[in-house]
Order: C-alpha cells, then structure tokens, then sequence
C-alpha cells in the first residue's frame, strides 16, 4: 500500500497580535483606574419633596382624629346652589332680607356644616360634624403598602381606582392630629400614581375654600 | 542555532478572557457616571411617602411624584412657638422672626442669588401652620422653591449636611463666601442687599386654614 503522505501544519504567528492584545489590556486597566476614582466620589442621589404648581382638578380628603373623611364638593355645591335658590324665592327681591336668610342659614352635607355666611365673599365655610363618620387605615403597613394593595378602606379605595391621575389629584387637609393617618393615605394615592397636595390645619380651625385662599402647591 | 518557538495560544485566551472583565467593570463605571454627570449630592431627610415613626432605620416606601433631584434643600424646622434652621441647629423664638436682619432672613439672603440650585424644606410639626404660612409666604416673595414635610412632634431629625455653597457659587459664577466665617458672609450678603422681606414680621392677615381654591 502506498505511503499517505504527512501533510505539513499551517501555523499562524499570532505575535503581533497577541502585542495588541496585551496593549489593549493595559490601556483598558488604566481607563478603568480613571473612571472608577470618578465613579467612587459619584453619590447616590435621594429626591427631595419640592412643591409645584399644578393644574389639576384637587379633590379634597380631610385627615382628622387620625380618620379620613371626603369633602364631597359636588354635594356641597348642589347644596349651597339648592339653598341659594330658596332663600332668593322666599326673599321675594328683598336684598336685605336675603343677606339676613343668608347669614343665618347653615347647611347641613354628610360630613360638614357649611356657613352660608360666607358666600357672599366667595368662600365656601365649612365646619366638621362632630357625628361624621371617617375611616381608618389602621391595617395600613409598611407591607401592605409595599405590596400596593388598598384593602378594606372604603371610600378612599374607590376614590383612588377612580381618579385620573392626569387630571386630578388629592389635596389632603391635614390636622395636627392626624399626620399618621395622612402618610399612609399619600402612601397609597403615590403608589398608585395619583399626585398630591397637603394643607395643615389646626384642629379647630374651619375649611375655607374660594376666593382669598392660596393654591395649594403638588409635591 | 534552532529557533524556539513557543505556543501562545493558551496565554492569548487568558487575555481575551481579561479584557472581557475589564470591559464589564467598564460599563459598569461608566453607567454609574452617566446617571449622575453632574456629580450632584442630594441631602434627603424624607426619604418616602410613608415612613413608620420609630423606624428611622427603614421602612421608606414610596416617593414624591414629582421629586427634587437637581436643588440642594435647607431644612427649616417649624415649631408653633419657634423655628430651627439646619444644619447650624439654630433656634429663632417666633418674636425674633418679628426683627429686621434676623438669622432667618439672612439664610433667605443667603440662598435668594442661588435659587436656580438652593431651595427650602419646612419640616412642619404639629400645631405650626401659622408660623409655617408666614415663612412661605416669605419664601414665595423672594422666589424661593419650597417644599414641606409634616413631622411628628417628637421625631428627631438626623444629622443633615449644609449645600456646597462654595462648589454652587462657583458654578453660578457668583463671589466666593469663605467658609470659615458663614456667618459673617450672610451677615455681609444681608448688609449688601437690605431691601429684605418684611413679609415674616407681618401679622398673618388671612388664617391659615386657607386650602386651594378651585
């Protein structure tokens, strides 16, 4: 049989190559050094609150004795429009007998009185109902809250599913006993995206809404 | 002489190997980089939409919206009968608010040239919206950004660093304040321009209660 003949093995000189190579390695070691001294002094950043201006529709939620409760404005509205034209129908033109029905009538809605009082001057007074039923968010955790989850919180959980967070926000009017109560509810609308606003309120104090008032800044 | 010849192909995989590495910590470095260019430190004392009282080690869940992420905030914090300005710790009686030239308008005097990189937090407590309506409106006069947390009563507030002035004036273009005599300076940034606000030694002419109008 004939002899099969050894064929010779190409070989490649990887030298120069291999020159680049570790070039290559060397300058990526010193970029490195560099950027890791600047990544080194590069702190992390934690947002701070700063309010804005906002546009959109504020629907109002009092936080009060550690309770929240909604300030039904559309039902306030209804009822001062609804009053307004009575004592005018009854007043009968008389201006004087009108101011007088006016600044002795008080409305009275589900969670407020309101002092019609005021309305001459534009503002919408309203005075908590000692009788009012709030509700709670005591079930309310660190857990639940991360878990996004708004359970067994009534109105305020219907109230959430149903704002646009493009058009509206909350504006929370805080009193000084209910900051509690206040986080956990703006924990809520911010996990869900909602924006919002927050007033504080001495416990005593009335609710003004209207004319003479200071918008109140989104954050 | 017979030439020696060696196989390197082992070696060269080890190379290969080696920037690879280096080339993943790379990107990594860089990406850091990238996120903050400006090499920007922000001071947050709230640090989430709901923070458990007694928990100051933790449990921060959730964000403002619309959060801050470009100003450096002074913190002031609001008591009914006095307020504090940090990081100095110090404490103004409600009737030193009421005198010209006091330490709170010459913290305004002070960040008012630098309010495209410095703003205000009012670290509300309980029973303070007067005083707090009052240093707002103070604040909204000189065009000051502001922000508000509300604070327990009892709950301490942590070490907090002052801004960088020295690195924010810089880049402002604005004089250098020495940092070794901050007091002196806003004292001298105060005599330079003395048409203050007023508007703290104002009686609050409306109650606080005041929400949006709609």
């Amino acid at each position: 049989m004939p002899k099969k003949k050894k064929g010779k093995k190409a070989k490649v000189n990887l030298d120069s190559f291999l020159d680049i190579m570790t070039c290559l390695l060397g300058v990526l070691v010193l970029i490195i050094i560099l950027t890791s001294i600047d990544a080194s002094q590069t702190k992390m950043i934690v947002p701070t609150p700063m309010a804005h201006l906002s546009t959109k529709r504020p629907v109002f939620v009092e936080c009060r004795g550690n309770l929240l409760y909604f300030v039904d404005i559309a039902q306030i509205r209804k009822a001062l429009d609804d009053e307004l034209a009575r004592i005018e129908k009854e007043a009968g033109g008389d201006r004087d007998k009108m101011l007088q029905m006016m600044s002795d009538a008080v409305l009275d809605t589900d969670n407020y009185k309101l002092d019609l009082s005021f309305a001459l001057a534009g503002q919408n007074l309203l005075v908590p109902k000692p009788d009012a039923k709030g509700i709670s968010l005591d079930g309310v955790t660190v857990d639940t809250l991360l878990m996004k989850s708004v359970q067994n919180a009534g109105w305020y959980e219907k109230l959430l599913s149903e704002l646009n967070m493009a058009e509206d926000m909350i504006t929370f009017l805080v009193r000084d006993d209910s900051y509690a109560i206040f986080k956990k509810a703006r924990g809520f609308a911010w996990m869900k995206g909602i924006e919002c606003s927050y007033e504080l309120l001495d416990v005593t104090d009335p609710i003004k809404l209207g004319l003479g008032g200071e918008a109140s800044l989104a954050q | 002489m017979g030439k020696v010849e060696m196989d390197l192909s082992a070696f060269m995989n080890i190379i290969i190997m080696a920037i690879g590495c280096l080339v993943v910590i790379l990107v990594v470095n860089m990406v850091i980089i990238v996120s903050n260019p400006d090499n920007v430190e922000i001071m947050s004392l709230v640090r989430g939409a709901y923070e458990e009282y007694g928990e100051e080690q933790g449990a921060y869940v959730g964000q403002p919206i619309y959060a801050n992420k470009t100003k450096d905030p002074y913190y002031i914090d609001v008591h009914s009968d006095r307020v504090v300005l940090y990081p100095e710790v110090q404490e103004l009686a409600l009737s030193e608010l009421e005198t010209k030239g006091n330490a709170f308008e010459q913290r305004l005097d002070l960040i008012e040239p630098m309010k495209s990189r410095i703003y205000v937090i009012l670290v509300l407590r309980p029973k303070s919206s007067r005083v707090a309506k009052q240093l707002r409106r103070a604040l909204h006069d000189r065009g000051i950004d502001v922000g508000h947390e509300l604070y327990e009563a009892g709950r301490k507030i942590p070490e907090l660093k002052a801004p960088d002035l020295a690195t924010i004036r810089a880049e402002l273009g604005l004089a250098a304040v020495p940092d070794a005599a901050p007091a002196a300076a806003t004292a001298a940034v105060t005599n330079a321009a003395p048409a203050a606000a007023d508007s703290v030694a104002e009686p609050a002419a409306t109650p606080p209660s005041e929400a949006a109008a709609q």
